[in-house]
């Protein structure tokens, strides 16, 4: 039974980390290196994720390039919110890990995007190079080979519980339908 | 520009340093001197607050033309004149004033919060501005 | 007649960031446009009320992270003549040097950008591989490949070097801007796509404190380099068509591509010529702005760029104000995609280099 489930995790697995399809969500800085990870010189396509999807249905990876603000806080959880599962998200740039720069004195940037969805991979820097770009990539692969069947739900479950337990706050306090679309 | 012309027409005015201050007539001045003397561009509006609850907001202005560019200053309560019916790109501007020092431009057709959610609490480039939204919490 | 409303943004691949446009449309035909900024607002102006100036110099760069030098050179620039410093012959090229870099790195992503808008996804790629040549330039000198933070109060980090790569890209450049030109300019789509589309008349431009590229397409002869002291010794030609449609805004970023190459080329020849490094620097630690107002402006690639300063003599400012050149685009919006197509809406607010954090700072 293990050896069957085991075989089946590894070919799940294996499809779902080398065809990662990323959202292109390029809020500032860190966006513009991401293009230049796509372009010629570092070619992500090398890595399964050079399908970059404009819509979050058809997105499995949220790279959440650059700095996130109160006002666009609503923006990225429902984003994230419509996305399909599996789905992962890597914060890339040191604001979205924790403020960056901004942390001390902006009023209006949020410090680290973990406080609003979960995050798989943190990838500091301001901005991170292409080449750590596509290390984070390499790096969430390796994680989502080990994943198993059985344990998804589980995993599922405590995605579940951070996500509310993270982004209370703002479904209390925000009514997210009446700052999305009009 | 002609100051001396310029100060027989307002008498309400003083020039300090660059900048030519003026006390009242804000529309008929700008424009005034956007007809009379070519400054055809607004380059920028430049509000500060003065900590004594009053504003003092700059109109910069250029003259293609004649590559001149002049500064006519002005101090408002809470409130200001609008020149959005001379110059369209003060709207912009007066909204981005608006948002960050809570200033009400009488006649400017689309004054709302710009950078700031809609019911963001406070104008922050106010000098007595408090961070209390409730949003903030979050960072903590 | 119904009418539709339509939002478009702030997540939306076209809109370079995270511009929010509010279209009411009838049929395919748009009646009303209000752009929604303010997704990316840092509130870099409140920032620098809390920072001393040193502090504040490399988040400068974040406000137009495509051309991050020409902010730098502000501040720097209203320091410098505050105490009134000459920059040395040399300081100088360094400068325009970077500058001009910067500027033709910028209007690359740029054609990059609105031809993966329009469909093209080829020149993307070609434009991109010649960013990065510039890029690794940069970072070389500066350690960083686009916050570089290299220019100080009275002069440069560290003095510049790798002169050789600036000269092999700037031998290459022409050919390759032929290829762009070649790929794209005499295509009838994209010509179908830009000629005629968003025209921009002398008018409404200055109406809409319209600046820079944008500007010099529709029929004005304004560029604020012409002036700047920076650029005295150098000679060059403002580009000016007149069609003012987004074809034109494309033909003039190409042409102002080749016009940088030539200023950037007098630049290394006066690098070549000077060899010492002078320069005052000022100690930034006990650095304080004598009181007063300051005003600078300079041309950078989307726009006049423009600080103000007002100090009251402490080592923090007491207003820093920014005026940038896309906000400035984005508000035109409103008026040029009224009567214009929803299919053309993304092609007409691509061509007017709107960057995002430019807008909302």
């Amino acid at each position: 039974m293990n050896i069957i489930l085991t075989s089946i995790d590894y070919i799940l697995n294996q499809s779902r980390a080398n065809s990662l399809w990323p959202l292109t969500f390029a809020t500032s800085c860190c966006g513009i290196e991401m293009m230049q990870t796509v372009a010629s010189n570092n070619d992500i396509a090398r890595f399964g994720s050079e399908v970059f999807r404009g819509s979050p249905r058809q997105a499995d990876l949220l790279i959440c390039a650059g700095t996130i603000t109160h006002k666009m806080a609503p923006v990225l959880l429902r984003l994230y919110e419509q996305m399909a599962e599996p789905k992962y998200v890597i914060a890339m740039g040191a604001c979205t890990c924790g403020g960056g720069m901004f942390t001390e004195t902006s009023y209006s940037v949020i410090k680290g995007i973990d406080k609003i969805i979960p995050v798989d991979i943190y990838l500091p820097m301001c901005p991170p190079k292409p080449e750590s770009l596509i290390d984070a990539i390499r790096k969430l692969q390796k994680e989502i080979g080990k994943e198993s069947v059985l344990k998804r739900k589980e995993f599922l479950n405590k995605h579940t519980q951070r996500l509310t337990e993270s982004c209370g706050m703002l479904t209390d306090e925000i009514n997210v339908t009446k700052l999305g679309v009009l | 520009m002609n100051w001396s012309e310029f100060k027989n027409i307002f008498n309400d005015c003083e020039l300090q340093g660059e900048k030519i201050v003026i006390h009242s007539n804000l529309l008929k001045t700008i424009e005034f001197v956007k007809n009379n003397y070519r400054f055809e561009i607004l380059k920028e509006i430049i509000a500060v607050d003065n900590g004594d609850s009053t504003t003092e907001l700059t109109y910069k202005l250029f003259s293609p033309e004649d590559s001149e560019e002049v500064l006519i200053s002005i101090n408002v309560q809470n409130e200001a004149e609008s020149i959005s019916s001379i110059f369209e790109s003060a709207i912009a501007d007066e909204k981005e004033i608006f948002d960050l020092f809570g200033i009400r431009f009488n006649g400017n057709p689309e004054l709302k919060r710009l950078y700031m959610p809609e019911d963001w609490k406070g104008h922050p480039l106010k000098k007595d501005y408090i961070e209390n939204d409730e949003r903030l919490k979050w960072n903590e | 007649m119904s009418k539709l409303k339509l939002n478009l943004g702030p997540q939306h691949p076209s809109t370079h960031g995270v511009l929010r446009l509010i279209l009411e449309l009838d049929g395919e035909k748009i009646i009303s446009c209000e752009p929604d900024v303010g997704y990316l607002h840092r509130g870099m102006e409140k920032m620098a009320e809390k920072l001393t100036y040193i502090q504040y110099l490399p988040l400068v760069d974040r406000i137009d992270y495509l051309a991050g030098f020409f902010y730098s050179e502000l501040l720097c620039r209203t320091v410098e003549k505050a105490f009134e410093i000459e920059l040395s012959p040399r300081v100088k090229a360094i400068r325009v040097l970077l500058l001009e870099l910067n500027r033709i790195a910028s209007h690359l992503l740029w054609i990059g950008a609105f031809l993966m808008d329009l469909g093209a996804v080829s020149p993307f790629f070609y434009a991109f591989r010649e960013r990065e040549i510039i890029l690794q330039y940069f970072e070389k000198i500066s350690g960083q490949r686009m916050m570089n933070n290299y220019f100080v109060f009275g002069g440069v980090r560290r003095d510049i070097g790798y002169l050789e790569d600036v000269e092999n890209f700037l031998k290459i450049l022409p050919d390759k801007v032929n290829d762009y030109e070649k790929l794209i300019t005499e295509n009838p789509i994209f010509l179908q796509r830009t000629k005629g589309k968003g025209v921009l008349d002398k008018k409404t431009a200055f109406n809409f404190a319209i600046t820079g590229v944008n500007l010099r397409a529709s029929g004005v002869s304004l560029d604020f380099r012409k002036g700047d002291y920076l650029y005295k010794d150098f000679e060059f030609t403002p580009v000016v068509l007149e069609e003012g449609d987004s074809w034109a805004r494309y033909k003039a970023r190409i042409m102002e591509i080749r016009e940088s190459a030539k200023i950037a080329a007098q630049a290394l020849e006066i690098l070549k010529r000077e060899n010492n490094l002078e320069q005052t620097l000022i100690n930034p630690l006990t650095l304080k702005l004598p009181e007063g107002e300051y005003f600078q402006e300079i041309e950078a690639p989307r726009g006049l760029a423009s600080i103000y300063v007002k100090s009251t003599g402490d080592s923090k400012p007491y207003r820093l104000k920014w005026r940038t050149g896309s906000y400035y685009s984005v508000n035109l919006l409103r008026k040029i995609l009224k009567g214009a197509y929803l299919n053309d809406a993304i092609a007409i607010s691509g061509s007017l280099d709107i960057i995002l954090p430019e807008v909302d700072k």
